[in-house]
């Protein structure tokens, strides 16, 4: 509860002070950087573009998987008006159908701000069940062969395959999840990786509105605070002494 | 009215909603556990209706590649009829008992669900073909790290020669397991954030609303 209210007070106080005029410099992201240029490749070879937020247990109601999920649905505004931009055709996987209307509106939002139609078939539900879903977005990539591949969200062990799988056909891949067993394959398999909470400072590095760049600052902040918190730990814990300890135990 | 439908009452919900659900998880009282568990059950509800739109969207899209003559059309209509087989199947009396459905569960599903599973081995050797390419100081050290991490998990290799089991027990106890705590923390952190600024209007995309 504590931590709760520090970051909500952080990220009030940094968006105040964002607004307020304060430069804010941030470290590059290649996996953000990549995407114009993912998308672009896929223009050249005339090819779409795939995107799937991931896998859930339970749908994006999973308290540890749907945060993933959502930030990759938000990721998703800006790589569908990249695609509307250049008019290269998008289709997004699921393995949640209720978070079909999100990604629907998502889409027809982002065409319509480009004076363009949703391309047919963009939102395609495949199946709650793992492999199903798996195997659905594989064989989606031999029939279509996207030219690039945007795997942002939350994955179990179809991340291996959805990454090798895009390799196999040449397609350009970016990959971002939230569970770090998977985060190894990623690196290993795709051209562009996002690790764990970059996914989720998406929309301030993207759209660098004050708000947004605020509340990754109140969440440095918050990092800094916990790193200082660890060494103190650390070092009370080899001293003998432990009444800090007690105190966050309880 | 139209704007405000679109945007006021989805984030005003989605602010109200994600309050009294944290209120609940840090403050224990009677009146927001009732009002928690009540929200929770409708999120299940909310789900599973999820399920009907499911269905929908992947009619609607058979459908159309089958008017369309798409490749692999004829696909869809198997697709569609297997759908329809095991849902009737699986309606009929108690859920899941009926004998058609468990034959299709038990002879169709599980074994091509355990195929694919199987398959993520071939990737993981593919992947790992491609990656363990020594070509720069970072691939060396990666290339080392591995080998030593498979040794470790080998089973024969506790019977040859015990020794090279420690430096991959070292490798899988402080430097793996150092950096995967501050990975897991950090990424909560990002959670935290995501779902306050969800609550304060800054990530209005998450529910359907972008402007």
């Amino acid at each position: 509860m504590l931590i709760m209210l520090v970051t909500i007070i952080a990220l009030y106080y940094y968006i105040g002070e964002v607004k307020k005029g304060k430069e804010v410099s941030m470290r590059a992201i290649p996996g953000f950087d990549a995407i114009p240029e993912a998308v672009g490749r896929a223009a050249e070879l005339g090819r779409p573009v795939h995107y799937t937020p991931g896998y859930t247990l339970g749908g994006l109601y999973n308290p540890q998987m749907g945060p993933g999920v959502m930030a990759g649905l938000v990721i998703l505004g800006e790589v569908a008006s990249y695609t509307a931009r250049l008019g290269v055709p998008i289709y997004v996987t699921l393995a949640q159908p209720e978070a079909v209307p999100l990604v629907e509106e998502t889409l027809k939002i982002a065409y319509r701000a480009e004076n363009r139609e949703v391309p047919p078939n963009a939102t395609r539900f495949i199946s709650t069940e793992q492999y199903a879903y798996a195997a659905g977005v594989l064989s989606s990539f031999l029939e279509e062969r996207p030219g690039a591949s945007i795997l942002m969200g939350f994955f179990w062990s179809e991340a291996m395959q959805f990454a090798e799988g895009g390799s196999y056909i040449g397609a350009m891949q970016i990959g971002g999840t939230s569970s770090p067993s998977q985060i190894p394959f990623f690196i290993a398999s795709c051209d562009y990786t996002l690790i764990g909470e970059e996914l989720f400072a998406a929309k301030g590095y993207i759209d660098k509105e004050p708000a947004s760049l605020g509340s990754l600052l109140g969440l440095d902040l918050l990092r800094a605070i916990l790193i200082g918190l660890t060494i103190l730990l650390w070092l009370s814990g080899n001293a003998g002494i432990q009444g800090l300890i007690n105190i966050l135990k309880t | 009215m139209s704007e405000m439908l679109r945007r006021e009452i989805p984030l005003g919900l989605a602010t109200i909603i994600i309050a009294i659900l944290l209120f609940d998880h840090y403050v224990f009282i009677e009146f927001t556990r009732g009002i928690s568990a009540i929200l929770q059950d409708w999120a299940v509800v909310v789900v599973a209706t999820g399920a009907g739109i499911g269905v929908i969207n992947i009619v609607m899209r058979g459908i159309g590649n089958i008017q369309k003559r798409e490749a692999y059309w004829y696909l869809e209509i198997w697709q569609i009829v297997i759908m329809i087989i095991v849902a009737v199947t699986g309606f009929i009396g108690v859920y899941g008992t009926h004998p058609t459905y468990e034959w299709i569960m038990k002879n169709m599903y599980l074994p091509i669900d355990s195929s694919i599973y199987a398959m993520v081995m071939f990737d993981i050797t593919s992947s790992f073909y491609r990656t363990f390419r020594v070509r720069s100081r970072d691939a060396a050290v990666l290339f080392v790290c591995a080998i030593f991490t498979m040794l470790y998990n080998a089973p024969i290799t506790g019977g040859i020669a015990p020794t090279l089991l420690i430096p991959g027990k070292w490798l899988l106890d402080i430097p793996i397991t150092a950096a995967a705590r501050g990975f897991k923390i950090v990424t909560a952190l990002g959670i935290v954030g995501f779902t306050i600024r969800t609550m304060l209007w800054h990530e209005k995309p998450t529910i359907g609303v972008v402007e």
